[in-house]
């Protein structure tokens, strides 16, 4: 299993993709943060603003996303699938080694949007003489929850590649997913009292702050019960692709 | 890791056994038997759509089979501990990322089956691309891919070799070089199994051949064995009419493609000669056609296409019937298409048209 995890790191790191994504993820997440630090001019916005200002989950979970679906669908994309089947026929050692080298890297991709975070709000919200407190109003849990969620969308999007399997198609099905079609699910009666177990809501649990967790028609989960059901959702796709790619890979 | 050449009895040996693949609506391979011999480089022939790369798909676990087994080795290709170290295999040439180097394309097997990373650069010389090794696959040219996919192929230094079209795409020095490249690896012990449309190819490296029509196996064996005593001779003259008679006396058998021409078998050049001068005919060429496998594929493969075995039926001893070689007339109750016009005495069909050889499917 070592050296199918190096295999991937290697793959991934052989060409660009991983560069162009981290880039793009903390462009957005400086975007976001400049933003809500900009307006944030009290000690009461401040404590409002917790989960925009240090939710990096909110803003990386995107491009982490993209990255664990290209992970897996640029190799049906290139057939470079054909010669990885070869060195390695088992598909469920292919997609679990990819699960864990993209867990991995996509916890690179969190840390640094955290590390950017502070770097840009701390000094910031200090000069305009707020008291940060980092240790209070629940910041420790929105950086630490944030960082776990954004990571685990890695393990959804290898989930969602070895599905699909077509690029454009996985791409753009689950960017409209959970930009908008999710968005919708959770205000149709009914169907939103699942909303919280679908997997945008099962990460924003994880994102939410004790304050925001009830809301009018449903509560969000705990952030551990919102991390548990996000890996299973991950872990029920990728469990569907290995069934799909036991079949035929041409 | 097995060493190539140590007889460690059938370590290197591909069994196919009653293999079938039905995608949907086709039957891709239909029960197909054969067996691939270490040490010997083996021809996988076929029209397209034939089911050669189904087949090898099939061997190498990609394609899951509606019925029947493939080994190599005596296991299943999912079933390998090592697969790198015991096969090598190339299916299509462009299954590289564009935008990496060669060298980190094979470094990434290399990674994933624990070989060193210098078997990559070692691989790449190899096959004569040491120095392209850092430039990314999408400047290489069709015959550098080939030669890519082919260097992937030895990174385990494996003792089969599956190949599917590698000689697509190459050159004439590629050719050659992969002609020598071949006989190397058989001579080494290697078990080689190479599909290939270019005929002449795999007649100058192949020992034997897998001949696939439809799904369904129409010949195996050595070329030597299938081509055997199908060499002809081609006699033409502005009036052989009178040689006929001599030549059937003499044991030949043949047809004629046209009024002015003799394909005549069983008799060599010296004897056909020697019966025109004693007949007193005037020739016009008298040579030697060797029957070759391009001759043997299309005579296997070629009803399938045409619909109606033209002038492939056996014809009998010369000096018989005046329209030898014609296919005969029309059974009873065969009604000619509409627009169909008789062909003009002495017609035949253009190309070639062997006799006295009927497929036998499932040999």
């Amino acid at each position: 299993m070592t050296n199918l995890i190096r295999a991937e790191f290697r793959k991934l790191f052989t060409t660009q993709v991983w560069f162009w994504l981290l880039i793009a993820s903390l462009a957005l997440t400086s975007l976001v943060v400049i933003a809500n630090v900009a307006t944030t001019e009290s000690q009461f916005q401040y404590i409002q603003n917790v989960s925009n200002i240090y939710g990096v989950a909110g803003s990386a979970y995107i491009f982490v996303l993209v990255l664990g679906i290209l992970g897996i669908t640029a190799e049906f994309r290139h057939q470079t699938i054909t010669p990885t089947l070869l060195a390695t026929p088992s598909r469920a050692a292919v997609v679990g080694s990819k699960l864990i080298a993209y867990l991995l890297i996509g916890a690179v991709y969190a840390a640094a949007g955290v590390v950017l975070t502070l770097a840009i709000a701390v000094p910031w919200l200090s000069s305009k003489g707020i008291e940060l407190n980092l240790g209070d109003h629940g910041i420790p849990r929105t950086l630490i929850s944030g960082f776990i969620a954004a990571s685990l969308f890695a393990l959804v999007g290898v989930g969602i590649g070895a599905l699909l399997t077509n690029q454009a198609a996985a791409i753009t099905l689950s960017i409209v997913y959970f930009l908008v079609i999710e968005g919708l699910l959770s205000i149709i009666p009914y169907v939103r009292d699942a909303y919280p177990y679908l997997p945008g809501g099962a990460a924003a649990a994880m994102r939410v702050t004790e304050a925001e967790r009830d809301q009018e028609y449903w509560s969000y989960l705990s952030p551990v019960a919102g991390g548990v059901v996000l890996v299973a959702w991950a872990l029920l796709f990728s469990a569907a692709g290995v069934w799909r790619m036991r079949r035929d890979v041409s | 890791m097995p060493q190539p050449g140590t007889p460690s009895a059938d370590a290197g040996r591909i069994v196919v056994t009653d293999l079938s693949k039905q995608f949907k609506n086709v039957l891709a391979v239909n029960r197909l038997s054969f067996t691939v011999e270490p040490g010997s480089v083996t021809g996988f022939l076929g029209p397209n759509g034939a089911g050669k790369t189904t087949t090898l798909r099939m061997l190498l676990g990609l394609i899951q089979p509606t019925g029947g087994t493939a080994t190599i080795g005596g296991q299943r290709y999912s079933a390998l501990h090592d697969p790198l170290r015991l096969v090598g295999a190339a299916l299509e040439a462009s299954s590289f990322h564009p935008a990496r180097t060669g060298r980190n394309h094979l470094r990434i097997y290399c990674a994933a089956a624990g070989l060193p990373d210098r078997r990559a650069d070692e691989v790449l010389d190899l096959v004569g691309l040491g120095n392209a090794g850092k430039r990314k696959v999408r400047g290489y040219s069709m015959g550098m891919r080939q030669r890519l996919g082919l260097a992937a192929t030895l990174l385990g230094d494996p003792r089969v070799l599956i190949l599917d079209e590698p000689a697509n795409g190459l050159d004439p020095e590629g050719i050659r070089w992969l002609r020598g490249f071949f006989t190397q690896l058989a001579s080494e012990g290697r078990t080689v199994l190479v599909s290939s449309h270019q005929l002449a190819e795999i007649q100058a490296v192949a020992d034997r051949v897998v001949i696939l029509n439809r799904g369904t196996l129409v010949r195996s064996g050595s070329i030597a064995e299938l081509t055997a005593g199908q060499d002809s001779v081609i006699v033409r003259g502005p009036n052989l009419e009178p040689l006929l008679p001599a030549l059937a006396s003499a044991g030949g058998t043949g047809q004629r493609p046209d009024a002015n021409t003799v394909e005549v078998r069983g008799l060599d050049l010296a004897q056909i000669g020697h019966l025109a001068f004693t007949s007193n005919v005037e020739l016009h060429e008298l040579s030697e056609r060797r029957f070759d496998l391009e001759q043997l594929f299309f005579s296997l493969t070629q009803g399938e296409y045409t619909g109606q075995s033209m002038g492939a039926a056996p014809v009998g001893p010369m000096g018989g019937t005046p329209s030898l070689g014609q296919g005969g007339t029309p059974p009873a109750g065969y009604q000619q298409p509409p627009g169909y016009q008789a062909p003009p005495p002495g017609y035949a069909p253009p190309g070639y048209a062997q006799p006295g050889y009927t497929p036998e499917a499932g040999r």
